[in-house]
């Protein structure tokens, strides 16, 4: 069901975001969207890039997660 | 009672409602009873040199019981010299000063025919001019009505000519038989056009007998497309209002018309844009008499609604239409059937589970009485079974709060473009 599909893909975002990832781009195929999320860890010795990328299938979902990346854009204070 | 009075570019009527230029403006003794009956305005019958009429003219679409739902004509303009009509139209202003009187003209697209036309129609006393660019059928063939309205150029033109020595204000009747009607309604403007009119009738062929395989209608076994026009043409003809009065460019009051059968499609077509309306096909099924339930009607609805003057409604709905990618993907409505209303006609259950999104479950209660009921969450508000429902208020659309503020497509994609433009501080 399309609603189950959607709470299985907006917990896998939500997963990212708890982790305190930010997503860092999302592009757009015949496929659906793909959306790359970025963690940036630093010690003292140096500075981690932790990657992760979502194929996101449902509408919903990617309603849910432009959503998202427009709050994080205002939180960020990106140019938006 | 409210005031319902209107003032289209400086022609004064008593009330919004105009008899556009056709059958029924066709003479003086028509638009004269017209006038007797209540009506505002008239466009009188397209004058221009006298053509010649086949038999049959007319012919319409009768569906499920609703008759005249469209209709079709292949009539062409005024049969009589312009002189006889000169005359009819000076008694009817004469006989009748408070009413709009404008004339509809059609000539060929030459400066000498437009300026020889105005200075003769003008001079009998007429209280504004319509330029015909719409007829879609005969004319055209010879390069005028929609020949010449599908043309942006040749509308500037021709608008400029007639402003060259017009007098009275001018009205620009725009075709519909194009894909962007801003485009011809923008090049009326700069040509000087003092408002628009819109729209004229839509290609069409109405059918082909099924015995005899002629088109309907027909002249001696052989057809030609015609004019579609009546109530099916409305949301065409709204659409193409309300895309000329949101259009930056396009500054000029329009008279609506188009399906325009009752007070309502006119309130549709004034909080849309339009200034006033045009009617015809509805007095060609009904007769001129319906003009005083629409009178009556506007009344009540502006008295309802505390408005003053008819005035006060134009143009009031002009900034809820939009582009699509303005709307709120966020924004979400859902459907839900009202048991004690619903007769388990199972025309929801079945319009969604075979065209839409499969959101609605046959159940059965404690007793095992059978019961529909919409899963909310899969819903997706696409208002389908709420349009197939033969019971009113038997399925509401419920707005579904969102945990998201507003969020348009435009929105989406600037956002997103955001990212690929910028490096985004992930720290």
């Amino acid at each position: 069901m399309s609603y189950q599909e959607f709470l299985v893909e907006r917990e896998q975002i939500d997963y990212f975001i708890r982790r305190g990832y930010l997503i860092k781009r999302i592009y757009e195929n015949l496929s659906g969207t793909f959306v790359e999320f970025e963690l940036k860890r630093s010690n003292s010795s140096r500075e981690q890039k932790l990657q992760k990328t979502l194929h996101i299938y449902n509408a919903d979902a990617r309603k849910y997660v432009s959503s998202l990346l427009i709050q994080q854009l205002k939180q960020t204070a990106a140019p938006f | 009672m409210a005031d319902l009075s209107i003032n289209l570019a400086g022609i004064k009527s008593p009330n919004p409602f105009w008899l556009a230029s056709a059958p029924p403006t066709n003479s003086g003794y028509q638009v004269q009873r017209a006038f007797e009956a209540g009506w505002g305005g008239a466009v009188w019958k397209t004058l221009g040199e006298p053509i010649l009429n086949v038999s049959s003219r007319f012919a319409a679409i009768s569906f499920n019981g609703q008759r005249v739902a469209g209709f079709n004509n292949i009539e062409l303009i005024t049969d009589r010299p312009l002189e006889v009509n000169l005359k009819e139209i000076y008694e009817t202003k004469k006989r009748f000063p408070d009413r709009a009187l404008v004339a509809s003209l059609m000539v060929e697209p030459k400066r000498e025919k437009w300026h020889e036309i105005v200075k003769k129609v003008e001079a009998v006393g007429v209280d504004g001019l319509e330029l015909n660019f719409g007829c879609p059928h005969g004319m055209a063939e010879r390069g005028m009505g929609s020949a010449s309205g599908q043309v942006p150029a040749l509308v500037e033109q021709q608008t400029y000519w007639v402003k060259e020595v017009a007098q009275t204000p001018v009205i620009v009747k725009l075709t519909p038989n194009i894909t962007d009607i801003t485009a011809t309604a923008e090049a009326a403007v700069k040509g000087g056009a003092d408002a628009i009119s819109m729209i004229n009738t839509i290609n069409s062929l109405m059918g082909v007998d099924l015995d005899t395989w002629n088109p309907i209608p027909h002249v001696a076994g052989k057809g030609a497309h015609g004019g579609y026009c009546g109530p099916a043409v409305k949301p065409i003809a709204l659409n193409m209002v309300a895309e000329c009065a949101r259009h930056p460019r396009i500054h000029v009051p329009i008279s609506g018309m188009g399906g325009v059968s009752s007070w309502k499609e006119a309130v549709e077509f004034m909080l849309m844009g339009a200034t006033g309306v045009q009617v015809c096909t509805a007095v060609m099924h009904h007769g001129f008499r319906i003009i005083e339930d629409m009178l009556d009607g506007l009344n009540h609805y502006l008295d309802e609604k505390g408005i003053a003057s008819v005035i006060d409604l134009v143009g009031k709905s002009v900034h809820k239409y939009s582009d699509w990618g303005d709307l709120d993907l966020n924004y979400k409505v859902a459907a839900r059937i009202d048991t004690d209303k619903c007769i388990n006609c199972n025309k929801c259950y079945i319009a969604c589970e075979d065209a839409s999104h499969q959101c609605i479950d046959r159940l059965k209660d404690a007793g095992g009485k059978e019961y529909l009921k919409v899963r909310e969450a899969d819903c997706v508000g696409c208002n389908l079974c709420s349009i197939v429902c033969p019971v009113d208020g038997a399925i509401e659309m419920v707005e579904v709060p969102s945990e998201h503020p507003p969020m348009t497509w435009n929105e989406r994609q600037a956002a997103i473009g955001v990212l690929a433009s910028c490096n985004i501080d992930t720290k």
